[in-house]
């Protein structure tokens, strides 16, 4: 639980990268955490089925926002089929961070999010 | 007084843990060591079952069981030992209020009257019967400072209590705001406009601090758990009024709890033993005596005062310290509140400021402390909490001043 808050969280929390809406997306999904108040609108912009864009805006604690930050980073280029197999180890390994179980629901609010888009038909 | 230093040598944690601050206990209390060996002793020198054995470990364990019962009877000032029912907790309690008392007496049209700032565990179990049953929930409002919004001298009780209420179910002490409710006022007038009213009391968070007195307050129930008060995880109670408990159906069903069993029909036990099925909690609730033993030695009074002195030297400290940058909640008097002080810190989210703090090792909670409704009513979705209790000293409130400037520091 030492230095949760290293400089790479940090750093995608005070300037987070794809922050704000599209101008141009093909969906919008949304999440949150009532237990705690995190919140996340997320914008892709998909193409021959491969993720050509990202954009969030996000309400809730510094772990939800850099999770989505440094997540988007990641996902922007791939296909939709590599997103199907990434799970909350991927995540956690992507934040370099130890994270206990309450904050873990803070990093997978854009992972949750973002896998809404298999709900959603064609 | 209350000598801290003298008190957490009796509380063994601190020994591996020399910095801890525990500002927690609104959550659980830490355990005295007199709790923990009492507990202990029970598994290690006479684990037998109780009410069933004539050796000598079961009668031994029989005896301490039933003398806890006198303790916790003493301990609120109840008419008789068999008012008290032993329970897992205070959730337990009420579910049982709701299940065995509710369903009994609450028809359509019925009005159980709460409030807002009630913790999930007296608000939803009457939230589910209302809508089982088809009856009214009213929903208490509180003010601006944290206060139920009761008008002068209680007035709007006029309103909000007829001859239709037939339950009104209330929190001693918000374990969010703080807020201390005048239950002994609220219940005389209560009573006053409807005279069959019954009145619970979720009393979680004042039994531990405070002198309770039922007979003084003249409610009809009241919910308690063991593990806020020094005592174990595991056990807690019930007390109700003798006539109440006689006419209520029983709870849980098996054994202990009957008179006579035949292939199509059971006679229940008398009280308490109605509505205490199965083996109990034997070592919790002989750790439960221990516990308000060693409340009694410090002396409720003189916890309460401490805490007061904690609460105003937090609220300052506070204040002076952060200004307008940090948001309390509650009455923000110690006159008005337990040992709780609810906020926000600038606006970091609740759940970064606690982890920054536990860096610290300084221990409090984030999030709605399962009061999502009050939360709802503050107009923000998570606050963080601090609480005091008998091992907590202006030192703790130092080190929550200075780790909360490193939020400031590290999040910034």
């Amino acid at each position: 639980m030492n230095d949760l808050y290293k400089e790479l969280i940090l750093d995608h929390y005070q300037n987070p990268r794809h922050y704000g809406r599209l101008k141009k997306s093909t969906l919008t999904l949304f999440g949150d955490n009532p237990f705690c108040g995190d919140s996340i609108v997320v914008d892709l912009k998909i193409k021959n089925k491969k993720i050509m864009d990202a954009g969030f805006i996000s309400q809730g604690c510094i772990i939800s926002k850099a999770s989505a930050s440094i997540f988007l980073s990641w996902l922007i280029g791939k296909d939709l089929e590599e997103l199907k197999k990434i799970d909350k180890n991927f995540i956690i390994n992507l934040l370099k961070i130890d994270l206990t179980p309450t904050r873990l629901k803070c990093a997978l609010l854009v992972l949750m999010t973002v896998k809404k888009v298999f709900n959603v038909k064609s | 007084m209350i000598n801290v230093q003298k008190i957490k040598k009796d509380f063994l944690i601190f020994e591996k843990q020399k910095d801890l601050v525990y500002l927690d206990s609104t959550a659980t209390s830490l355990k005295p060591k007199l709790v923990i060996d009492k507990l202990t002793e029970y598994y290690r020198d006479y684990s037998a079952n109780i009410h069933r054995g004539i050796y000598p470990i079961s009668e031994k364990a029989t005896e301490e069981y039933e003398k806890t019962r006198k303790v916790v009877a003493d301990f609120i000032n109840a008419f008789s030992e068999a008012e008290v029912i032993f329970t897992k907790n205070t959730t337990e309690s009420l579910n049982l209020l709701a299940y065995s008392l509710g369903r009994q007496i609450i028809g359509k049209g019925d009005e159980i009257v709460t409030t807002i700032m009630e913790h999930h565990s007296n608000f939803i179990p009457w939230q589910i019967l209302v809508e089982e049953t088809r009856a009214v929930l009213k929903i208490i409002d509180i003010d601006e400072n944290g206060f139920l919004d009761l008008g002068v001298n209680l007035n709007y009780l006029n309103s909000i209590i007829s001859k239709k209420t037939k339950i009104l179910t209330i929190t001693a002490v918000s374990n969010v705001l703080g807020t201390i409710n005048p239950i002994k006022e609220i219940t005389q007038l209560a009573k006053k406009i409807n005279p069959r009213l019954i009145v619970i009391v979720d009393a979680a968070q004042a039994v531990p601090h405070q002198k309770i007195d039922v007979q003084d307050w003249d409610i009809d129930f009241l919910a308690f758990s063991g593990h806020k008060m020094l005592g174990p995880t595991g056990v807690g109670v019930l007390w109700g009024k003798k006539d109440h408990l006689e006419k209520m159906y029983p709870f849980l069903f098996g054994g202990g709890m009957i008179e006579k069993v035949e292939l199509k029909k059971t006679t229940f036990a008398q009280l308490p033993a109605k509505f205490e099925a199965g083996t109990p909690p034997i070592a919790e609730v002989i750790g439960l005596a221990e516990a308000i033993r060693y409340l009694e030695k410090v002396g409720l009074e003189k916890i309460r005062d401490h805490e007061k002195e904690l609460t105003n030297f937090c609220l300052k400290s506070l204040k002076a310290n952060f200004g307008s940058k940090i948001k309390l909640f509650g009455p923000q008097d110690e006159n008005y509140q337990g040992g709780i002080i609810a906020f926000n810190f600038f606006d970091f989210h609740p759940h970064d400021v606690a982890q920054v703090l536990a860096q610290d090792n300084v221990c409090l909670r984030a999030g709605h402390h399962c009061a999502m409704p009050l939360h709802q009513r503050l107009g923000c979705l998570a606050t963080n909490r601090v609480s005091f209790y008998i091992y907590n000293d202006k030192k703790d409130i130092d080190q929550l001043i200075l780790s909360l400037k490193k939020v400031i520091k590290i999040l910034s």
